[in-house]
């Protein structure tokens, strides 16, 4: 059970964090393309906006959270014979590390008290096969994050509950300097989709 | 698997002790397996035959030897059920037991795990069917269905053997034809590996609410989803 946005949650009364990105943040992405950073308007995010703006670009605060948020989606409700992943697959996607030193304020969704909220995990599980886009409420408190002025969403993965991800939303203060940091098929990356997912690949 | 190990016979001529005739090899059969193989390919110089021929024993020695070190780790039990496998099956188990007995690459072993799966997941769509079967099907050619293959108009893995393995999901053999669909989203995900392909299309997308996969939805004519689905596949979001 969660619920809609109200007009009393203002950032005084919700979860709101302040983070400096001294600390590096994730991306896997392609690396067919020039640069990691990619804010998506896609109505099938569940983080963007009622409105379908601004696009949103989403991190992990590690590499196993990049990981579990684009290779081992859906980790729990797979079967053993889904849990794979071609190698050159994996030579195509890199892992960027994103660093700023600006600081950013987040709604905290990943913070241990939600139900002072009157918030609970619902949120991060929301999903409503019924309705176009498919969910009840982030949609709405994404467009209520950017009312409030707030940089983006610090929210748990859905596909690995302990990575803490972040939704941060076009045109925020943070500069982004994003590297590269090796290809997927890299050996560590294998230790973490095998340890962490056990994943295989062909 | 057994602690203490069964003593190994030695393989090599003229080392057969009291112990190894108890539980001695046939030397006939196994020679009569080595002459099935034996042939000189045309076109080979004679020093490159022998070369090769001799590359090939070296290399069945080693498989043999690798073989036998975990065959006789197995308890009686285990040797029961092993004999009732298929050879691909035997193969891999035996494989699976040398890994979990040595330290091995990373790879290696997920590459077997991956193997093993990836044919579990295309069992489960009736499995594969051999390049004759499609020629059959599609009333062409083998060099017509090769060359569907290189242009990706048609999925098919080439194996070890140099035979090509379509995955028999991509036939609607009621219709006579290609699955609704499959064509054009073939044409989409062309720089995709053909593994990645298949597996994108027989993999559950949002199993946590239902059971349906992409090859359903271009089955239903709903090649859109299909391909807004393959845009997101491997990108990081929610």
């Amino acid at each position: 059970m969660s619920r809609l946005p109200e007009t009393t949650d203002t950032v005084d009364n919700l979860p709101i964090k302040v983070i400096r990105l001294d600390d590096s943040l994730y991306r896997v992405n392609s690396t067919e393309f020039k640069s990691p950073v990619f804010y998506s308007k896609a109505s099938n995010n569940r983080w963007t906006p009622l409105e379908g703006e601004p696009g949103v670009c989403y991190f992990a605060l590690s590499e196993t959270g990049a990981i579990a948020e684009t290779v081992c989606r859906n980790a729990a409700y797979l079967d053993e014979a889904e849990k794979s992943v071609s190698l050159e697959s994996l030579s195509r996607l890199a892992m960027y590390e994103i660093v700023s030193g600006y600081r950013i304020t987040l709604l905290d969704l990943t913070a241990s008290n939600l139900a002072r909220y009157r918030l609970d995990a619902g949120i991060l599980a929301d999903y409503a096969p019924g309705l176009t886009p498919p969910y009840q409420y982030c949609p709405a408190w994404a467009s209520h994050a950017v009312s409030l002025g707030l940089d983006g969403i610090l929210y748990r993965s859905r596909h690995a509950v302990d990575e803490s991800c972040l939704a941060l939303f076009e045109g925020s203060s943070a500069r982004l300097a994003p590297a590269r940091i090796a290809t997927l098929d890299h050996p560590d990356y294998l230790a973490i989709l095998e340890e962490e997912f056990d994943w295989a690949i062909n | 698997m057994v602690e203490q190990t069964e003593h190994l016979p030695s393989f090599e001529a003229g080392k057969t002790s009291e112990t190894d005739r108890e539980h001695e090899i046939d030397i006939e059969r196994l020679e009569r397996v080595l002459a099935q193989f034996k042939h000189v390919r045309r076109g080979a110089t004679p020093k490159a035959a022998a070369k090769l021929s001799k590359a090939r024993r070296d290399l069945l020695m080693r498989s043999f030897e690798a073989m036998a070190r975990e065959i006789y780790q197995f308890d009686a039990l285990e040797i029961k059920d092993l004999s009732t496998k298929s050879d691909p099956r035997l193969l891999v188990e035996l494989a699976q037991s040398v890994l979990s007995d040595t330290p091995v690459d990373r790879t290696e072993r997920m590459a077997l795990k991956g193997a093993e799966r990836f044919r579990a997941l295309l069992d489960k769509f009736d499995g594969s069917v051999s390049t004759k079967w499609a020629c059959d099907f599609l009333g062409s050619t083998e060099a017509a269905v090769r060359k569907r293959v290189q242009r990706k108009t048609l999925l098919a893995r080439r194996m070890p053997n140099g035979e090509l393995s379509f995955p028999r999901f991509q036939f609607n053999e009621s219709a006579g034809d290609l699955v609704r669909c499959l064509q054009s989203f073939l044409a989409h995900v062309n720089s995709w590996p053909v593994e990645e392909i298949v597996r994108f299309l027989l993999v559950r997308h949002n199993p946590s609410v239902s059971d349906e996969n992409p090859l359903a939805m271009l089955k239903q004519g709903r090649l859109k989803q299909a391909i807004a689905l393959a845009d997101m596949h491997l990108t990081q979001r929610p």
